[in-house]
């Protein structure tokens, strides 16, 4: 034998061995600790990793002793792929032989993650970039980052919640509410309002190229010869506020001044649209947003804003979380 | 030359680990039994009444509970009621598509299922970590799995649980320690099972069966969701891949 050959036949082994090794731990990773089963929040996807035996797994398949015949069976019958030990072991005889008869996908097919995972049907939400909820029909479509969040000031006292990948974090706890959205009265438009002519106490504000017109707290762009209203646009600067504009704590030293769903900071020129800010704790929601359960948890997402329900003084109420993603 | 190193070191890698296994085919034949039987029912419903420890960011480290009736039918078909701390939660999986209702919040949202039930647990847990206790039991490869996963599995004897005569097995491997009560009746049904979790500080999730009823007669239709009255339809996001 050539020494090529020898070579050659030591990868194949090799590669024989990651694959009766490797394939299966990935094939087997919703099950056996119990992963989907153990219940309670504790151990939540916290599957430990497998400390499979790494004992080889020749790729010869044996089909199972006991077919299942069991149409009706609630779980596809008892597959047994392996051969049982047939005497008390001593300690250090038991399984050796086990392994070498398991097939290595046989009878694995029910416990496959499905494969429909990636179609996105139903009602997975679409995570990529996407303004707010406003009225589509409209045809408007302005993105002034209305919906990022900046991050708070304050330390977290509480554990983030962690859900595929991200933390969210909160400083007061969850306690769930429907969300039911706030109306400010009735010069107050939700996002998507169409309108055919605005007052004339409207101003004209210029942010980025975009003309809108503010009138009683709420902001509007031209369109199909009238006017839709929009989110508030960041950046924009305004003299006054409803009087329905309620002071919001940032942290220690910032308040907000929030009026139908904008947050506002005061300064000599008035009163100027910012970003959130998580951790501000707001009464009421305006419409435009939609309730996503994220694990245990319900929260209002308005694009990329989350509120989680609180109660504060047995006052129901909505704390802006922030998300972060793990490292 | 380096070649043969390498080859050599995989084959004693191989064998230290097998020869380090010990497997009682007591215990085996004990789990063997209990998955027979399952994997031929047609239909069973059965109470769990769980318990585990969990760190609360207010209270540090507490026992909460979980009571859970579950009913599964047929392949394709399971109703699973799940009460605790986080409130009260039913799924209803007919076949094509789970209902996840909160009876605490009264949302539901609807997942597109796949065609059998041990599929879905897998696509519900894996996809939303959305778990279903004891599911581990109906499993069709559960004692293989147990073979793989664990080093050590031993028969330990009889003892009594709730007055009834069970068989008491323990599975061992580096991460947590998992013991098995079977009634020792006919069916072997599993009574009761306890895990410590060896890495989160020897913390304890222990569950009990109860009611058992094999093969009873489930009418298809309580597979079928029908939202409460205001009830209300709800999104849910998936966990990222």
């Amino acid at each position: 034998m050539t020494s090529n050959k020898i070579i050659k036949n030591i990868k194949s082994i090799i590669f024989i061995f990651s694959l009766t090794v490797v394939l299966p731990l990935g094939m087997n990773a919703q099950r056996m600790g119990h992963s989907a089963s153990r219940g309670g929040g504790g151990h939540s996807a916290s599957r430990p990793s497998t400390s499979r035996p790494t004992t080889s797994r020749p790729s010869t398949s044996k089909p199972s002793t006991r077919p299942s015949t069991n149409n009706r069976s609630i779980n596809g019958g008892h597959k047994k792929t392996t051969t049982r030990p047939s005497t008390r072991p001593s300690t250090n005889k038991a399984t050796t032989n086990r392994p070498t008869t398991r097939p290595t996908t046989n009878n694995k097919t029910t416990n496959k993650r499905p494969t429909t995972n990636n179609k996105n049907k139903g009602n997975k939400i679409d995570n990529s970039k996407r303004n707010i909820n406003i009225d589509n029909s409209k045809n408007i479509n302005i993105n002034r980052n209305n919906t990022r969040v900046n991050a708070s000031s304050r330390h977290y006292t509480r554990p983030p919640y962690r859900y595929g990948g991200h933390r969210y974090y909160c400083h007061r706890p969850y306690f769930y509410h429907p969300y039911r959205p706030f109306y400010w009265g009735p010069v107050w438009h939700p996002w998507g309002f169409f309108v055919a002519t605005l007052a004339t106490t409207a101003i004209i504000i210029s942010i980025e190229n975009q003309k809108y017109h503010f009138d009683s707290g709420v902001y509007y762009v031209s369109s199909d010869g009238g006017y839709t209203v929009v989110q508030a646009p960041v950046g924009a600067t305004v003299k006054t506020l409803p009087k329905e504009t309620e002071k919001v704590v940032v942290n220690d030293t910032t308040n907000n001044y929030y009026y139908g769903g904008a947050y506002y900071e005061k300064s000599d020129e008035g009163y100027t649209v910012v970003p959130a800010t998580a951790g501000t704790i707001v009464p009421n929601l305006p419409e435009g947003g939609e309730e996503v359960k994220i694990g245990d948890i319900t929260y209002v997402q308005f694009g990329d804003t989350y509120y989680q329900p609180i109660q504060v003084d047995g006052k129901n109420m909505y704390e802006i979380v922030e998300v972060k993603e793990d490292e | 030359m380096k070649n043969y190193s390498l080859f050599f070191a995989l084959l004693f890698s191989i064998c230290i680990t097998a020869q380090t296994k010990k497997i009682d085919p007591t215990a085996i034949l004990i789990l063997d039994h209990m998955s027979d039987v399952i994997g031929e029912l047609e239909s069973c419903s059965f109470s769990l009444s769980s318990s585990f420890d969990s760190k609360d960011p207010d209270y540090g480290l507490i026992k909460k509970f979980i009571t859970s009736d579950i009913i599964f039918s047929g392949p394709n078909k399971m109703l699973s009621h799940i009460e605790g701390n986080n409130g009260k939660k039913g799924f209803w999986y007919n076949g094509e598509q789970v209902a996840y209702y909160s009876y605490t919040e009264n949302n539901y949202v609807l997942i597109e299922a796949p065609e059998n039930t041990i599929a879905t647990i897998d696509k519900l847990h894996f996809d939303y970590g959305i778990q279903f206790p004891a599911a581990d039991f109906f499993y069709p490869a559960f004692t293989d799995d147990l073979l793989n996963d664990f080093q050590n599995i031993q028969y330990i004897g009889k003892v009594a649980i709730e007055n009834e005569e069970c068989f008491h097995i323990k599975a061992e491997n580096d991460e947590m320690i998992v013991q098995y009560w079977v009634s020792n009746n006919a069916y072997r049904t599993p009574k009761k099972y306890l895990i410590i979790y060896k890495e989160k500080n020897n913390s304890h999730y222990e569950a009990t069966f109860s009611n058992w009823q094999l093969n009873p007669k489930v009418p298809e239709s309580i597979f079928e969701f029908t939202p409460p009255e205001n009830a209300k339809k709800i999104k849910i996001l998936a966990k990222k891949k």
